[in-house]
């Protein structure tokens, strides 16, 4: 533990330390704000009853899973920096880049897709998914070596 | 280490890629590999569901779902609320239990009267028969119920048969017959010994794998998600599941040819495999290597087959659609199949059409230059029925139960067709109070009708009225039509006392078309609403009534405003019927019965 305790201070300055917290911090109040934004479209389409959204079941299911999995993804980025005693620049990014990507793939596959599947651009949100269960089985392994 | 840790992503990467790439290969390969679907099992519509959901959804609102049903709440359309019908002095009962099995009460096949539980529905649109379960083979009962009148009816009286005709000549097995078009992948499992049917089918109904053939092996492909991703985004087809749009045009129309026209197996001894090990057919199968459509040179002992043909050929009937298609020269010559204008998944579920393809937006597809300038093709006004592309080339000539039906063999007209094959033809149809002389002249053909006092009588009166049982229900519907010669039915009112006569034709079925064409043209006349209601398959002596009631209500009627139609139509100055030329021509009606063979 003490070796890999050493390891994370070789990587991890002070410096950088800020830096994640501050990425983290902009990163996260920002995907909630589109969250957040996207979130009151979608009440919009529903209570105007368009078909854009209200009469595709697929593109419902996505649209609405994109907007909880960017605003749950927001809040887990801003709380990151504080529940992660050393957090590793790779592990940050990785955590960025699966909190974009995820939400993203489910909204652009809803954006127009062939019958019964979503559009190509699915295949972003499992690469996301596989980078956030990445950074959750590194932090958990740490978390049980502590 | 950096570099070394660059150094391994950047490998694993690249086999990563190579792997990604090699699998798509594989797929690449096995999407162009040809599949056999003759020994791939049914896995039913609600196994396309998940994947397909528009597509189920369309054809699920279609009458082609309902075609065939297990009897319960949602299926039976007719009035088992202890309804009482009579006919041929038969008084049937229709019963609903406590329990909600529904039963009929009519006369068996052996004189006596039975109470039947009804087991199984056929047909959700014009009309809905029945089916019932005795000593294990179904058997469909004798009447069923209209669904646009709301009330039952004699299949006597949907078929071409007249009266007379025995109570139970429609009672009939549904396992060796009908149960071939109306399912799925039909099995009726005949045992010889026995002679009882043990049927079987993949779906009631015409459901998704009737046209896309069976769907086991495409479902189990295709839970794998780049095999998807890759049909959906490249260029290739499945092998796993036929896509009716992507076959040659034969082997197209031949998915529809299957119901929609009928035919014997090729070579009609092999009906016994068709009956005892089912019907060999797939979607996207060659359908001549099994059976062999019904023409008008098919011979079949007992039967006379031709009766269901105009004497040029052109089927007189529905369900021979496919046959009307073969014959024409847009399939033949063109690139015209039944799904050119047909849909199963969108437009209006009568006909499986889009309202668009009503019009004559249908045939500028491939005739542009004549429909943009219709008028001059058609010397008619452009907007008029005459400029209707269907009115001419399709006319309605094909009788189905209960209505009469545009003809699929799509042809110029050519009203010498009226005395080279005594049929009817689509200019006095709608012109039906003129000659075909005044037509053939209209058209300025060379040949002209024989030198005849019946061709100098209106066409579509003298088919009405000296015609065989089709060419009379064909009339007397064209009489009634809208798409006439005038849309003013004021104008039209004088056929009036040629529905009367035909009231009193002695084929219920071209009564009922007689008593439809009577009440739509004359609903808006004074007096019209009190007079009595005419049941086609009431006794003879209460139609006659009827008929008497009408008779002396058209006598005071006053027909200052209707105009003659002109000397062609038989008819005084006060438009009665001139009854020395009507006797004339009805005495040479010649019918045959038709076996419609449904």
């Amino acid at each position: 533990m003490k070796r890999a305790m050493s390891k994370a201070k070789k990587t991890t300055t002070n410096d950088d330390l800020a830096g994640i917290r501050r990425a983290h911090l902009r990163f996260g109040w920002t995907e909630i704000a589109i969250a957040f934004a996207a979130g009151a479209t979608l009440e919009l389409l529903l209570g105007m009853k368009s078909g854009l959204f209200a009469d595709d079941v697929l593109r419902k299911e996505l649209w609405s899973l994109a907007h909880f999995h960017a605003a749950f993804l927001g809040v887990v980025n801003l709380v990151y920096p504080s529940v992660v005693a050393t957090p590793r620049k790779m592990a940050s990014r990785a955590l960025m880049l699966g909190s974009a990507l995820l939400p993203l793939g489910l909204f652009l596959g809803g954006i127009h897709h062939p019958e019964g599947d979503p559009g190509i651009a699915i295949w972003l949100a499992p690469a996301g998914g596989v980078l956030l269960v990445g950074v959750a089985v590194a932090h958990a392994r740490a978390a049980w070596r502590a | 280490m950096l570099r070394k840790r660059g150094r391994a992503g950047l490998i694993a990467a690249l086999a990563a890629v190579i792997v990604f790439g090699a699998y798509l290969g594989i797929l690449n390969r096995e999407l162009a590999t040809p599949v056999s679907l003759q020994d791939a099992a049914y896995a039913g519509s609600k196994s396309c569901l998940s994947c397909h959901p528009v597509h189920y959804g369309t054809w699920y609102r279609t009458f082609h779902r309902t075609m065939t049903q297990d009897a319960g709440e949602h299926s039976v359309l007719g009035d088992f609320n202890d309804a009482l019908y009579s006919y041929d002095g038969v008084r049937s009962r229709f019963l609903r239990a406590s329990d909600g099995q529904y039963s009929m009460e009519t006369l068996g096949r052996d004189g006596q009267m039975h109470r039947y539980p009804i087991v199984r529905t056929v047909g959700s649109r014009r009309v809905q028969q029945y089916l019932t379960r005795v000593d294990g083979n179904h058997w469909r009962l004798p009447l069923a119920w209209n669904i646009e009148e709301r009330r039952w009816f004699h299949l006597n009286g949907g078929f071409l048969d007249p009266d007379g005709s025995p109570f139970a000549r429609h009672t009939a097995l549904w396992d060796g017959n009908c149960i071939f078009c109306h399912n799925v992948k039909a099995n009726p499992r005949l045992d010889s010994a026995s002679r009882r049917f043990d049927s079987t089918v993949a779906e009631l109904g015409i459901a998704c794998e009737a046209c896309h053939g069976p769907g086991a092996k495409h479902i189990a492909a295709n839970r794998n998600p780049l095999r998807r991703y890759v049909l959906h985004y490249g260029a290739k087809r499945d092998p796993t599941i036929i896509s009716p749009l992507e076959l040659p045009k034969d082997r197209q129309v031949q998915i529809c040819g299957h119901c929609h026209g009928q035919r014997l197996p090729n070579p009609p001894s092999r009906i016994r495999e068709f009956v005892t090990t089912g019907d060999p057919y797939t979607a996207g199968d060659d359908l001549n290597r099994h059976t062999r459509p019904i023409d008008i040179a098919t011979k079949l002992a007992g039967i006379d087959l031709s009766l269901r043909f105009w004497r040029d050929g052109t089927p007189r009937l529905t369900a021979y659609e496919y046959q009307g298609l073969l014959m024409t020269e847009d399939y033949r010559k063109g690139g015209l199949t039944c799904i050119s204008c047909h849909s199963a998944h969108s437009g209006d579920p009568r006909g499986m059409i889009a309202p668009v393809m009503r019009t004559n937006a249908a045939c500028a597809r491939c005739h542009e230059s004549i429909v943009k300038n219709v008028s001059a093709h058609t010397k008619h006004a452009p907007k008029s029925s005459g400029s209707n592309c269907y009115a001419c080339h399709m006319p309605k000539i094909t009788y189905g139960l209960l209505d009469v039906h545009p003809t699929h063999r799509i042809q110029i007209p050519d009203p010498s067709r009226a005395w080279r094959y005594d049929m009817p033809e689509a200019c006095t149809l709608c012109h039906s109070n003129r000659t075909v002389r005044w037509a053939a002249e209209s058209l300025q053909l060379r040949e002209r009708p024989p030198e005849d006092a019946d061709y100098e009588i209106a066409e579509n009166i003298r088919q009405l009225l000296s015609g065989d049982v089709v060419q009379r229900s064909v009339a007397v519907m064209a009489l009634s039509d809208r798409a006439s010669y005038t849309e003013d039915p004021k104008a039209r009112l004088w056929a009036v006392p040629f529905f009367l006569i035909t009231m009193t034709d002695h084929y219920p079925a071209v009564r009922h078309f007689a008593w439809r064409g009577l009440r739509g043209l004359t609903s808006a006349e004074s007096g019209a609403a009190a007079l009595p209601l005419f049941d086609p398959q009431a006794p003879v002596e209460d139609r006659l009534e009827v008929v008497a009631a009408w008779v002396a209500w058209w006598r005071a009627f006053d027909k200052a405003r209707i105009g003659h139609p002109g000397a062609a139509v038989p008819l005084d100055e006060d438009l009665q019927p001139r009854f020395v030329v009507i006797d004339r021509l009805r005495a040479k009606q010649h019918d045959k019965v038709i076996s419609i063979g449904e």
